[in-house]
């Protein structure tokens, strides 16, 4: 370099290396617009998936409520015609007592105590007269008085012959579905090889339920995704409400235990905070602007820049990972307060499999703003197992359905991607609502 | 510009978490602050100033999208200015095909000492001068003069050979002499 090319880069770089100029005011106020615009895009798209979400979750329930309400009306239906003429000088059944009630091994639909009886023909002089079924609040607490006078199990050989019990060392016969209703509540011992059924007489039970979650996880950095490391792709993710809605079946072994099965869908939802997409070169050479993210890799095709070369870059305005896997899990579910109000915690594993993987993304190449979705996020697995455990709190409103909160929480013990520079292990906490429809 | 007294403003950290959050009068603050700095600097790469107000806008919605990027490793306006270069090479590369080649040899050959330059000059008309340049030239010349990168480095940026990046360099220091000349030419007339 000769002294006239340093005397011109001198002149420049002293004259110009710390000029400044005032910018026009217009600038600041677009800018500020364009924040503006962008927190209010954020916004309306997290109360779009919450919005979503309440009115799947109101639909499912206003659903339910319309079944649950139209067999009631069609049981109740069937009882008023089934008693005419009931006799009223004991407890009748009325309107509150609807429903069907399995018997000890049989299954019967009950009209009247007092149609049992007579049917029944046996000797009901020191009976359990007087009992109508349990969802009868006065039959019950009759009832209560009249079982005071039944033997302690046990104490001095209570004993079933057929439908008999003990009373004050007298052998009694009574109608089954007393005898059903003494056993749910352990007033008299159960017979061996029979089966205790659930305390309200049902085996199986179906329970839809919804929750909102929030989606977290366990990650492991494989590889660095050129100069971004495992914690520079975690910080820019932030978890949106995920939801999940799903149909199980829970048949009951015991009082206590029983299983539970079935399937739902979960949709989790992650935004993806701005930041600079470079062109980096793939192992063919060609340079590509993907985006890497804690569950894979989606690749920009919309660019506009036909051939990016190195250097070449796009700015991520914002973009959100969405995740759709529907899952089969096998629980036990142990009952540890059973009854009207009853609180079970379960636990078991779930097979899980990726149903819908895909990234909206809004960035600006070249001063011009693009949107592209992303039907695939390389590295993802087709499926991934989990541990799933939880609480369910419920209560009953009826003879068949109940009403409760669920908390879970949902472990994933095998990743959710492979190849990818962050092995994910997916956990979900979740809280929503289920009804139980006894069958 | 927002007239709120904030005591530690001085402290660049309170500035770039406040504008993290989202706190739109620190994020004016900010942009009240650097701004001239940074229209300077577009200047000098952008053929007008209508082209640095651009790149000043979109550098700037750049800067407070990858603030939280930031790290506190260097200082803050060297932070900000780097993004405002790549900025400026970005949309002025994606606009090269708009440009005509550059013929070099339209330009006189004849070689003016710098040395008859007279040191009156305006800066507006220096800026002039290097926006003036052909793109290349000017992309070159700003960032071997005033980023102090090697050829090999430029070469690499825009994705020209070192060689390339010399001749640019080459054709824009001759270019900017012939405007001294003829700036220096017409400052003696007038005198």
């Amino acid at each position: 370099m000769n002294h006239i090319d340093h005397h011109i880069d001198d002149l420049f770089r002293d004259n110009l290396e710390s000029h400044e100029e005032a910018p026009n005011p217009s600038t600041w106020r677009s800018i500020e617009n364009y924040l503006n615009e962008k927190d209010a895009r954020q916004y309306r798209r997290k109360y779009q998936i919450l919005a979503n979400s309440t009115r799947r979750a109101l639909m499912v329930l206003a659903l339910l409520l319309i079944v649950s309400i139209t067999k009631w009306n069609w049981e109740s239906h069937t009882i008023s015609r089934n008693v005419p003429n009931a006799n009223s000088n004991r407890l009748e059944p009325n309107n509150n007592s609807r429903g069907l009630f399995l018997g000890v091994g049989s299954s019967e639909k009950i009209t009247s105590p007092d149609e049992e009886m007579a049917r029944s023909g046996i000797d009901h002089s020191n009976s359990l007269s007087g009992m109508a079924i349990p969802e009868d609040q006065d039959a019950f607490r009759f009832s209560q008085q009249k079982i005071e006078n039944l033997d302690e199990p046990g104490t001095h050989g209570t004993n079933f012959t057929d439908n008999s019990i003990l009373v004050s060392g007298k052998p009694i016969q009574i109608e089954s579905w007393r005898l059903a209703f003494l056993m749910e509540r352990d007033q008299v011992p159960h017979p061996q090889g029979m089966t205790k059924v659930s305390s309200n007489g049902h085996r199986f039970t179906l329970i839809p339920y919804f929750t909102f979650d929030h989606n977290t996880g366990r990650f492991e950095e494989v590889y660095e995704f050129h100069d971004q490391n495992k914690n520079e792709l975690l910080e820019r993710e932030n978890p949106d409400i995920s939801t999940t809605v799903g149909l199980h079946a829970e048949f009951r072994l015991n009082r206590r235990i029983s299983f539970e099965s079935g399937f739902s869908i979960s949709n989790s939802y992650t935004s993806i905070a701005p930041t600079v997409i470079k062109a980096y070169q793939d192992s063919y050479g060609t340079y590509k602007f993907k985006l890497a993210t804690s569950y894979g890799v989606a690749e920009l095709k919309k660019t506009g820049i036909t051939n990016p070369q190195y250097g070449d870059s796009i700015i991520l305005n914002d973009a959100e990972q969405h995740l759709q896997y529907f899952s089969i899990p096998a629980l036990v579910k142990y009952h540890l307060i059973p009854g009207r109000f009853n609180l079970s915690l379960s636990a078991g594993v779930a097979f899980n499999k990726i149903v819908n993987d895909k990234m909206e993304v809004n960035y600006s190449a070249g001063g011009n703003k693009e949107k592209e979705t992303i039907e695939k996020i390389e590295g993802l697995n087709e499926s991934f197992l989990s541990v799933n455990s939880g609480a369910e709190f419920t209560y009953d409103i009826g003879k068949r359905i109940s009403v409760g909160i669920n908390p879970g929480l949902r472990i994933s013990i095998t990743p959710v991607n492979s190849g990818t520079p962050v092995r994910t292990y997916p956990v979900s906490w979740g809280l929503g609502t289920l009804v139980k429809i006894r069958l | 510009m927002p007239n709120r007294n904030v005591s530690n403003l001085n402290d660049s950290k309170a500035l770039v978490r406040g504008c993290i959050k989202g706190d739109r009068l620190m994020q004016s603050l900010l942009y009240h602050r650097y701004a001239p700095q940074m229209k300077g600097v577009c200047m000098r790469y952008a053929r007008n100033s209508f082209e640095a107000e651009e790149i000043l806008q979109e550098g700037f919605i750049q800067v407070f999208e990858c603030l939280s990027q930031y790290r506190f490793q260097s200082p803050l306006q060297y932070w900000i200015r780097k993004i405002m270069i790549n900025c400026a090479l970005q949309k002025l590369r994606l606009k090269t095909i708009l440009y005509p080649v550059f013929d070099c040899e339209e330009w006189s050959t004849e070689c003016i000492k710098a040395d008859t330059v007279t040191s009156g000059l305006h800066t507006k008309e220096l800026i002039a001068m290097v926006q003036s340049l052909p793109l290349m030239c000017r992309l070159v010349f700003n960032l071997y003069v005033f980023e102090g990168m090697k050829h090999r480095e430029i070469g690499t940026l825009l994705d020209i050979s070192e060689g390339t990046s010399k001749s640019h360099l080459f054709d824009a220091r001759k270019m900017l002499q012939q405007q001294l000349k003829a700036a220096d030419a017409m400052v003696r007339v007038n005198a």
